[in-house]
């Protein structure tokens, strides 16, 4: 009886540890979806594909989301290190076998990814010493950034959708990817500057500039309409210039050859 | 009442220590703003000195290695002049005309070096440039006389920036360094070809009308046979005429241009609310490639995919039929819904007007010859770039590995096939 009682008593106690066990254990074996990860894939399953075969000493690369070659090397050597099929895609037997070899504290991991930080997931090192610092400040903070065609930088990207969100939040989409087609139209032209921040920096280019609306924060349509420019749309017709006729004042502008209208904006050569 | 003027006394206080610091403020930043205008223009004229410099005495030399030297500083300086001029508030014109000149000048004294360009039409060239800086340089010094001084502050470059109408001085200038262009530096058949090919002005289909792009579109996308839609033309102006279609259809907002001559698809854009559901890489891939054989894109190859938050685009590449190359200059995008496949974009833009290949032949190529130990060549196939002339040339289109310092590096090389330079090489995250 008085077993019966001490037992009892121990219930409340087991089921917390329980409780606190299971959510101090790192993500288990369902923290992936069910998606095939393969190249070009992007988001928390890549993370987690990255910060698992960083873990076990395959991965050495950054943890960004992004299934590129480094994290494609990495996957096909310890798909043949524990003899499964070699074919760098992250299937359900592969990552069975990663969960079952592997730990994911996915929210170190996501918390270091949002605040910008610099930091590694390997095992047998404590977490806390391996966060390198940096992040914080600039208008789009961490977070992941967007995959896009080699060529293009992190700041590329964020400060493209500042200019399109700055300078044409308001149009219709279409009208948002061809503020970003201009900026790459001009990338390529032999009149303009060859980086992403001297295009949009020359002075008086774009009126976001000038009048600050620039520093504001983009939203995701803003950015969304940069990666489709980026992956080749341009509405434009491969338009260098575009101006508002309702408030431009410079005769010049007026003279350069028109291509189209998109929203209030006239897209020119 | 002793109140009331106090309050109002304090108030007035404020604001007028508010409006003085506000004011030194401004007057610094004006202050420092014009000191790094001044800055540039400066050391732009001082490089456009040393420039013309480097230019006279590269004509000294009939010898390659002894004019490598000034070709690389001519390469350099159009660089860095460029740079100082893109940062400066001048007149639009003028600003854009000598950006091109100062390219253009650049490339070619970059061609020259490698022996691209043979030493009789370099140096004829060259020697154009050398007399036509001399005169740049006087005109220059007269159109910024003044802006040196100190006394011209930014509001007053940029009131010319802005004004109705450009200064005249600068809009000489502008006209001047156009003709310099010209003259020096025509463009290559190669870069006519290639500025064509991008204008689309070459296309030789009979036009179709206003109707006829409608039902084209209709046929393409028989899911927007419902959509309210508007036709629109291009501008008198534009470079080749297109039909602008917009069309909504429920939720969904888009877009479809095609051209006038031929009907051609030059690209479709739709926005739509995005779901939650996520459907597999695989069947993305087999739904773009379905949707592109329905547009009658037969000659097409899956390259790669991306996916981003709400979408998958994917780039598919022409196969060349007489060698099996990819032809990376004749592609198409498509981009899907993640949600359910749905495509929500395609961009055929650069597929309208094949490039034209020529023959080329292919010659024996040993990895272990050209690469260094431990480099590993993990795929070889053939594949088309443009080389510095602009003219598409067949290669060997390999990705290979090396580790180095414990990382393994991936890249990817075209190597001509028949001249085995490397024309194009990628470092691939």
């Amino acid at each position: 009886m008085q077993l019966k009682s001490a037992r009892r008593k121990r219930r409340p106690v087991l089921a917390v540890l329980v409780l606190v066990m299971a959510l101090s254990v790192p993500a288990g074996k369902d923290a992936f979806t069910a998606q095939d990860i393969g190249r070009g894939a992007f988001g928390d399953d890549v993370i987690e594909l990255q910060a698992r075969l960083q873990w076990t000493g395959f991965y050495d690369g950054k943890i960004d989301g992004k299934f590129g070659y480094g994290t494609y090397w990495a996957l096909r050597n310890f798909q043949q290190a524990y003899g499964l099929p070699i074919d760098g895609v992250a299937g359900a037997g592969t990552k069975e076998k990663l969960v079952s070899v592997s730990k994911y504290h996915k929210d170190f991991v996501m918390d270091n990814i949002a605040a910008g930080k610099a930091f590694t997931h390997y095992g047998g090192t404590p977490l806390d010493a391996q966060v390198k610092g940096g992040g914080g400040g600039g208008s789009g903070g961490g977070g992941q950034a967007a995959n896009t065609p080699p060529g293009y930088s992190d700041q590329d990207i964020q400060l493209m959708a500042n200019a399109v969100y700055g300078e044409a939040r308001g149009e219709p989409y279409e009208g948002q990817v061809a503020v970003a087609a201009v900026i790459l139209n001009r990338l390529e032209h032999a009149d303009f500057p060859n980086t992403v921040s001297g295009v949009i920096f020359q002075p008086l280019a774009f009126t976001a500039v000038a009048d600050g609306q620039i520093w504001l924060t983009p939203n995701e349509r803003a950015k969304e309409a940069v990666i489709d420019a980026i992956n080749g749309w341009d509405p434009t017709e491969n338009a260098i210039y575009y101006f508002n006729p309702v408030t431009a004042t410079s005769e010049w502008i007026w003279s350069r050859p028109q291509i189209k209208k998109i929203g209030q904006h006239i897209f020119c050569m | 009442m002793k109140k009331l003027i106090f309050i109002l006394a304090y108030t007035a206080a404020a604001l007028a220590i508010f409006s003085w610091s506000a004011s030194a403020k401004n007057e610094r930043l004006t202050l420092l703003l014009n000191g790094q205008y001044t800055d540039k223009l400066t050391e732009a004229t001082e490089q456009m000195n040393e420039l013309e410099q480097e230019v006279r005495k590269v004509l000294l030399y009939q010898d390659h290695t002894a004019a490598e030297e000034p070709l690389g500083n001519i390469w350099r300086l159009s660089s860095e002049i460029r740079n100082n001029i893109s940062s400066l508030p001048l007149d639009r014109e003028f600003s854009s005309e000598w950006m091109n000149y100062l390219t253009r000048l650049g490339d070619y004294a970059d061609l020259a070096s490698t022996g691209a360009i043979p030493q009789e039409k370099w140096g004829k060239a060259l020697g154009n440039a050398a007399a036509n800086l001399d005169q740049f340089s006087t005109e220059w010094s007269s159109a910024t006389q003044g802006m040196f001084a100190g006394g011209t502050g930014p509001e007053n470059w940029f009131a010319q920036v802005e004004s109705e109408k450009p200064d005249k001085r600068w809009a000489d200038l502008g006209q001047a360094v156009k003709t310099y262009s010209e003259s020096d530096f025509p463009l290559t058949a190669s870069e006519h070809d290639e500025q064509k090919k991008k204008d689309l002005e070459h296309l030789e289909d009979q036009p179709i009308s206003r109707d006829d792009a409608l039902s084209r579109f209709k046929k393409l996308f028989p899911e927007y046979e419902g959509a309210t839609v508007h036709v629109s033309e291009s501008e008198p102006d534009a470079p080749y005429p297109f039909y602008h279609i917009r069309f909504q259809d429920g939720a969904r907002i888009g877009y479809a241009d095609f051209t006038v001559r031929g009907g051609h698809l030059l690209s479709l854009l739709v926005e739509r609310p995005s779901g939650k559901g996520t459907m597999p890489e695989a069947e993305i891939r087999k739904l773009a490639e379905d949707f592109l054989r329905q547009l009658g894109y037969e000659d097409l190859v899956y390259e790669e995919s991306r996916e981003n938050s709400h979408f998958w685009h994917l780039s598919f590449v022409r196969i060349d039929p007489d060698t099996g190359g990819k032809v990376f200059a004749d592609g198409v995008q498509v981009k899907l819904a993640k949600d359910n496949g749905e495509v929500l974009g395609v961009n055929a833009m650069e597929y309208i007007q094949k490039e034209v290949l020529e023959a080329q032949p292919v010659k024996p190529f040993d990895p272990e010859e050209f690469f260094t130990d431990g480099t590993q060549v993990q795929s070889e196939e053939l594949g088309y770039t443009a080389n510095r002339e602009l003219v598409q040339r067949l290669c060997h289109l390999l990705v290979v590995t090396k580790k180095t310092g414990g990382r393994t590096d991936t890249y990817r090389l075209m190597v001509d096939t028949e001249t085995g330079e490397v024309l194009k090489s990628e470092l691939l995250r």
